[in-house]
């Protein structure tokens, strides 16, 4: 089975059992599998490049398309297809092209809002030509982010002109295009007065400044917003609709990001238990392999039945912030985990692969530290479960 | 097993509701005597009915009910014995299971009884005893020929004993039974665990709303708030994975379940006690009974350490190079 083109398109959209098994199968006869699984970069570029390149190979063969809907470049199915999509990588051991998790956030709230534009560009995300970054965070803005300023005006001529930064943004340094939250209300009207926009980064005025975390690695970016004009068939969802757009949107995020991460750490899992098991490891610390993979489980098992009520077509609520809690501590426990492992080849460079492989192990290590910020701190969380989940009576400032 | 009732789908069954508040009615009714036997009080519900109905749903909801009430009855035996059910030809009343330092692997010896009975000892028990190479085998035993001895329990109320003496029934092979059997204690006792973590949780949220300091309800302080959403947060992922072990069935996803259900009853009554202060450490006050009665519970069968410990001893020796970690579930 080398494609899922064709005359079984219908069945596998039908039939998750036969998406599953036949993915399985060709992710397994895979001939460039090996090197792909072992592939590692000295920067975040070179990685974004590479993958890239995996998810054309994946869009050629038809596999990553399934769950997405044709008009947006996709071959049918709901979230179900993307979840075994991400459970068969794991299964077989192999990373996922970076591409998928912001596609995975931003892609659902593009269909749902623009469908217009989610089928001009779509599908050439799915297939690698290019990905996004999300422009939510500001510099005075990070878990207050309804007190963004970033403003977009309308110059009355069919246009919005964009001024202000952004920051934090993922695949922001390589990203083509942002979805950018900006405020087209008053100053004081908080989260009524947004709007969603995808933004071009080589629009005019449009200035990206890579951020370099403490890998080295250029994982994020800053974005700066000079009399940027765009059309308004760039709004995403109507003028003030900005906040329903980022609510929907976080249901993804929680939900299948979510999903994928946990998988995502199945396979770094299974990876260190074959060094684990290569040199003997003692008792106490295959104790605490038992228990992190438990807890992974567990944060899956939670994402799993959220997945459902995803492709079930039923909003997540407040209590999608447990998933976030659960997932974001599990993909900490994961890279400290591996962190004291592999102690030595991490603090010494000893016992290890390549430079870059290196590169990458610490780099997982550093990024795995924003979880619990981005995307809503856990701080952010436990307040959300405080007040809607177990209805404490609210903050005292 | 996928098509069976759990209890997300019974969720919305009108009549499912009311077996469910029979079932919590029943249990609140017996929730302050020693141990009872409910088999006869299910049976005059009609619980064969209902089992045959709903049979996932049905078994979680007895052990969901004696955790929020604190009852105790023979259900854990019940459950078990329903597994060995094809292997015995006589009533049995109880199911001797390994003793707390012996996690989940029976001593009792080819000669040898040595165990727990969960309740009072009476009719006749189920032995089971270890084989070589993991083989199971069980054996039907008089429990009138036992010495039989009531355990200094740290959760007083409980009534558990020990029971040890020759062996002298016939061993029958049991290796398949005993593993679903003891699959089926992990998947009870986490139910029970959840149950229990969630009434602490309850009432530890519940005196953070009434409890004032400063002039506040202590549950507007965000170190308190923080430490109650986070336990929750925690119970949530356990009582996932116990459902999806409810749903698919298997050993080593029970045994996980049970190790996650006992971890967090530990870290929600952590949270719990400290956010209830002095009093939830007291004898009046209602939060030491189901905190005791987890650190009691999570120790049957194996507590969370030793179940983790076991779940490393599996996914390092079935280890083959190149082979991902055992599936747990899906979400297709």
């Amino acid at each position: 089975m080398s494609t899922a083109l064709g005359e079984l398109q219908d069945e596998y959209v039908r039939d998750i059992v036969l998406y599953r098994k036949d993915l399985r199968h060709y992710l397994a006869d895979l001939s460039w599998a090996p090197e792909w699984r072992c592939a590692s970069f000295g920067s975040t570029e070179a990685a974004m490049t590479h993958d890239a390149s995996v998810m054309a190979r994946l869009y050629d063969a038809g596999w990553n398309r399934y769950g997405w809907p044709t008009q947006g470049g996709g071959l049918g199915g709901n979230e179900i297809h993307r979840a075994v999509f991400y459970e068969e990588f794991a299964h077989a051991m192999l990373p996922v092209p970076a591409q998928q998790w912001t596609l995975e956030v931003l892609g659902p709230a593009l269909l749902r809002f623009a469908p217009r534009t989610a089928a001009q560009y779509l599908p050439r995300y799915l297939s690698g030509i290019e990905w996004w970054g999300q422009g939510f965070s500001e510099p005075e803005s990070g878990s207050d982010l309804a007190s963004l300023r970033t403003r977009a005006r309308d110059d009355g001529a069919g246009g919005l002109i964009i001024n202000g930064q952004k920051i934090w943004t993922s695949q922001g340094a390589t990203a083509t295009r942002l979805l950018v939250l900006a405020r087209t209300g008053t100053a004081e009207s908080r989260h009524r007065g947004l709007s969603m926009i995808l933004i071009d980064v080589d629009t005019p005025g449009v200035t990206v400044r890579p951020i370099a975390l403490a890998s080295g690695r250029r994982e994020l970016a800053e974005v700066f917003f000079d009399d940027v004009r765009v059309p308004h068939e760039r709004l995403v969802g109507g003028l003030g609709d900005g906040w329903a757009v980022t609510m929907y949107l976080m249901q993804y995020e929680r939900g299948m990001y979510g999903y994928g991460a946990l998988t995502k750490l199945l396979t770094m899992l299974s990876r260190l238990r074959e060094t684990m098991a290569a040199v003997g490891a003692p008792a106490a610390d295959r104790e605490r392999f038992a228990r992190v993979f438990i807890s992974v489980v567990a944060g899956q098992a939670r994402s799993a039945a959220t997945v459902k009520r995803l492709a079930g077509g039923h909003p997540l609520g407040p209590d999608s912030s447990i998933d976030k809690l659960l997932f974001s501590r599990a993909e900490q426990d994961v890279n400290d985990l591996i962190f004291d492992m592999q102690r030595q080849l991490m603090v010494a460079g000893e016992n290890g692969g390549s430079a870059e492989e290196l590169s990458t192990m610490r780099a997982d290590w550093w990024y795995a530290r924003a979880a619990t910020i981005m995307g809503g701190s856990a701080e952010m969380q436990r307040g959300i479960v405080a007040d809607h989940i177990l209805g404490l009576p609210k903050e005292n400032h | 097993m996928s098509d069976v009732p759990n209890r997300t789908s019974v969720d919305t069954d009108d009549s499912w509701r009311m077996i469910e508040e029979a079932v919590f009615r029943l249990f609140d009714e017996i929730a302050d005597a020693r141990h009872v036997v409910i088999g006869p009080r299910l049976a005059e519900l009609g619980w064969t009915d209902i089992e045959a109905e709903y049979p996932v749903a049905a078994c979680e909801l007895l052990f969901r009910a004696q955790g929020r009430s604190l009852a105790q009855t023979e259900s854990l035996s019940r459950v078990m014995l329903a597994e060995l059910a094809a292997l015995l030809d006589g009533p049995v009343n109880a199911v001797v299971l390994p003793n707390v330092a012996d996690g989940c692997a029976p001593a009792s010896g080819a000669e040898r009884i040595t165990g727990i009975v969960a309740g009072p000892v009476e009719g006749h028990v189920v032995v089971p005893v270890s084989g070589s190479a993991g083989t199971m085998s069980i054996a039907v035993v008089d429990s009138g020929r036992l010495r039989c001895e009531r355990v200094d329990t740290f959760d007083p109320s409980v009534h558990w004993s020990t029971v040890g003496g020759p062996l002298d029934g016939d061993l029958v092979e049991a290796s398949a039974e005993w593993g679903r059997a003891i699959a089926a204690a992990h998947r009870a006792l986490a139910t029970e665990l959840i149950a229990l973590a969630a009434e602490a949780l309850r009432i530890a949220v519940e005196h953070a709303k009434v409890r004032m300091q400063f002039g506040a309800p202590i549950g507007s302080f965000q170190s308190p708030r923080h430490a109650l959403a986070q336990a929750s947060a925690d119970l949530e992922g356990a009582r996932a994975l116990l459902d999806q072990s409810w749903r698919y069935g298997g050993g080593l996803s029970a045994r996980a379940a049970k190790a996650a259900a006992g971890r967090a009853h530990r870290e929600v009554s952590d949270t719990a006690m400290q956010v209830c202060g002095a009093i939830g450490l007291t004898a009046e006050h209602d939060l030491h009974r189901y905190v005791a009665r987890g650190l009691q519970l999570d120790s049957l069968c194996g507590s969370h350490q030793q179940l983790e410990a076991m779940v490393a001893e599996e996914l390092f020796e079935i280890h083959t190079p190149g082979t991902p970690l055992p599936t747990m579930l899906s979400a297709g």
